[in-house]
């Protein structure tokens, strides 16, 4: 019962935060300086032609009808019609061409870097002041300090250059061939992941640390139980709490590395239409996509709050 | 009944533990760290301690942090490998237990913890934390659980309502007294308390040192208790052992103990307790000293670098513990000079 009502408050807490969102999105587009009308006809476009462009797209209407005919639209599952970058075309469709493939890379590289850390973490902590601890720290330092285009370039260079065995540019879409998106998304998706798994392993080896030396576990071990099973429910469940907490908080950076991630692997996403419609200034595209990400991390940090739930009685009790 | 009658009582009985020349020692510095560095690379945190624990006494164990104390306790209930002697508990040896019959130890050596907060997992429910170790150990069948778990709970003064209480929803003294039922589904024969009511509002306190002479006068369970709170000592053991830095000091009855101390370090412990002591023109006060440096290479007493009575024998050698009357014990070349008033 105590769960229902939490997912309830949650779920409309994730829906009002989407609702503030867009207003920032929308005001934020119009802040931009630039006019949509000149990125589409061209600097020397005259004063007719760019009038009747503004009439045709909405654009002379007052900001907040603007507003509310956007809003009402997304709401009836219309996110409006590109304007400069495919001109004519609904933004929905150009957006379910590419949302697998950025969907697709994010959970991989969110994979990945969770199955690193998982390892390098819990080796370190079981192994604390070991030169196997030492190693999987200093690994997750430079994980960390590594910045991921330059990682990119690194892992270009060694695997498609030097070794030949991943290309080093474009993408299979998942939706054609599952096992080549996979081939072909490897390298981007592990130049995202690298400096998350850096900061997943740092969080888990300090928790389970932090938890090894609880009294409980002390007690646990008393009571003749055995290792596996004081690890798995005692010092691991604990621990998994801050652990998950902190992937819900990185999503963002997941975001933020497909936008640059997408560009150089030449992989037609979210985040590189994004990029693009930032320069076309095609509003349309651009508040979509934003949308799009901002449902996406709220899904995530909604998905990691409910895994919390489950995982610490304190959450929901 | 006075506690000194107790304790002279048990003298007679075999102990139900008895602890043979026990060091416990700590690898220090490993790793890279470890590698380039020249220093020790060991700590002994108990150093060759030789005690009896007497089947339903209350030993107590006083000293300041990094005496050992709670080290000795933890290596009492096998949670530390000794690195040299032995104890035995009822007659058998179990340094060197392993697999199912160190699992059949663990039933009678039960211990309870100094942070009530830490001492229970927090994603179990106050009927889990009990009911596991009795689902483990097969103390009764799965349909008697509850109401066995309510005994427990009534045991230690709580109302059975609490079961299905998550730790965080309790208050302090509450969390304690859930952890010494823990520690009591098994029946034990011996339970070390670890510095068990240090954290606890001096009003919670009280109840909770109740308790456990309740459960001790009910059950008779022999207790270990380890505190550095010299108060909580005499209200609550029949003999105390006095540590400093590893090392056994001083051992006798609680009333031996605080009304005739044969050691300085006691003294000055006890100087602390009872302030008129110190002002005292004959009776030495704590001289302020550096302390015995444990991961170096110092030979002697540990006590030397703080001891008024300090004399050249004490750089030579740490004393022996050495029996002064039938029940006490103390550490000290110079224990004839001290404590004469």
């Amino acid at each position: 019962m105590g769960f229902i009502w939490y997912l309830i408050i949650r779920l409309g807490g994730a829906l009002v935060t989407i609702a503030i969102g867009a207003v920032f999105v929308f005001i934020l587009m119009q802040l931009i300086p630039g006019d949509p009308a000149i990125a589409a006809l061209g600097e020397n476009a005259t004063d007719e032609n760019v009038a009747a462009f503004r009439r045709v797209h909405g654009l002379d209407q007052p900001l907040p009808v603007q507003f509310w005919i956007w809003l009402t639209g997304i709401v009836q599952g219309d996110f409006g019609t590109s304007i400069t970058l495919a001109q004519g075309y609904p933004v929905w469709d150009l957006m379910v061409q590419r949302l697998p493939n950025t969907l697709f890379i994010a959970v991989y590289a969110l994979l990945i870097a969770v199955v690193i850390a998982f390892f390098a973490g819990s080796i370190a902590a079981l192994r604390q002041g070991k030169m196997s601890d030492t190693a999987a720290t200093s690994a997750s330092v430079l994980g960390i300090s590594m910045p991921d285009f330059w990682l990119s370039y690194v892992l270009i260079l060694v695997f498609s250059l030097g070794l030949g065995v991943l290309p080093a540019f474009g993408f299979t879409s998942p939706m054609v061939s599952f096992s080549g998106a996979l081939v072909n998304g490897a390298l981007p998706a592990f130049a995202i992941a690298a400096p998350m798994a850096g900061v997943f392993a740092r969080i888990l080896r300090a928790a389970l640390l932090e938890t090894k030396r609880r009294d409980y576990v002390t007690a646990a071990r008393s009571f003749g139980f055995r290792d596996t099973f004081v690890y798995m429910h005692y010092i691991f469940r604990n621990a998994l709490i801050p652990f998950v907490t902190v992937i819900g908080v990185q999503v963002r950076y997941l975001v933020g590395g497909t936008v640059i991630i997408e560009r150089i692997f030449g992989i037609a996403g979210l985040g590189s239409m994004m990029v693009d419609g930032a320069f076309g200034r095609d509003y349309a595209v651009v508040q979509a996509c934003m949308l799009a990400f901002l449902v996406f991390v709220l899904g995530v940090n909604l998905i990691v709050d409910i895994i919390c739930a489950f995982l610490d009685p304190r959450r929901t009790h | 009944m006075s506690l000194a009658a107790d304790a002279r009582n048990l003298g007679a009985a075999e102990p139900l533990m008895r602890i043979d020349d026990l060091t416990i020692r700590f690898k220090l510095g490993q790793g890279l760290s470890g590698i380039m560095s020249d220093q020790p690379k060991h700590l002994d945190a108990v150093d060759r301690v030789s005690l009896d624990i007497r089947k339903g006494e209350v030993l107590g164990l006083v000293g300041e942090s990094g005496s050992g104390k709670t080290t000795l306790g933890k290596a009492i209930l096998r949670l530390y490998d000794a690195h040299q002697g032995s104890i035995s508990f009822r007659g058998t040896d179990i340094t060197r237990l392993r697999g199912s019959s160190l699992k059949a130890l663990r039933r009678d050596l039960q211990m309870i913890f100094q942070d009530p907060a830490s001492s229970l997992n927090p994603r179990q429910t106050v009927r889990t934390v009990l009911a596991t170790p009795l689902l483990l150990h097969r103390i009764c069948r799965p349909d008697e659980v509850d109401r066995k778990v309510d005994e427990i709970l009534t045991q230690v003064g709580l109302s059975p309502t609490f079961r299905s209480r998550f730790p965080h929803e309790l208050s302090g003294g509450q969390l304690q007294r859930v952890a010494i039922g823990r520690a009591l589904t098994l029946s034990p024969d011996l339970i070390v308390a670890d510095e068990a009511v240090s954290k606890l509002d001096v009003s919670v306190r009280s109840q909770i040192l109740n308790l456990f002479r309740d459960i001790q006068d009910e059950l008779g369970t022999t207790m270990v208790f380890i505190t550095h709170d010299l108060h909580v000592a005499r209200y609550l053991c029949h003999r105390i052992g006095v540590m400093y830095f590893g090392k056994l000091l001083e051992l006798g009855p609680t009333n031996e103990i605080y009304e005739n101390p044969r050691h300085p370090y006691t003294e000055a412990l006890l100087g602390t307790l009872k302030p008129t002591v110190k002002d005292d023109p004959d009776v030495p006060v704590e001289e302020a000293g550096e302390a015995y440096n444990p991961t170096g290479e110092t030979v002697g007493c540990r006590y030397y670098a703080r001891c008024p009575y300090r004399v050249d024998q004490c750089k030579t050698a740490h004393p022996p513990l050495e029996d002064i009357s039938d029940e006490h014990k103390v550490a000290c070349y110079e224990w004839r000079r001290i404590g004469q008033r």
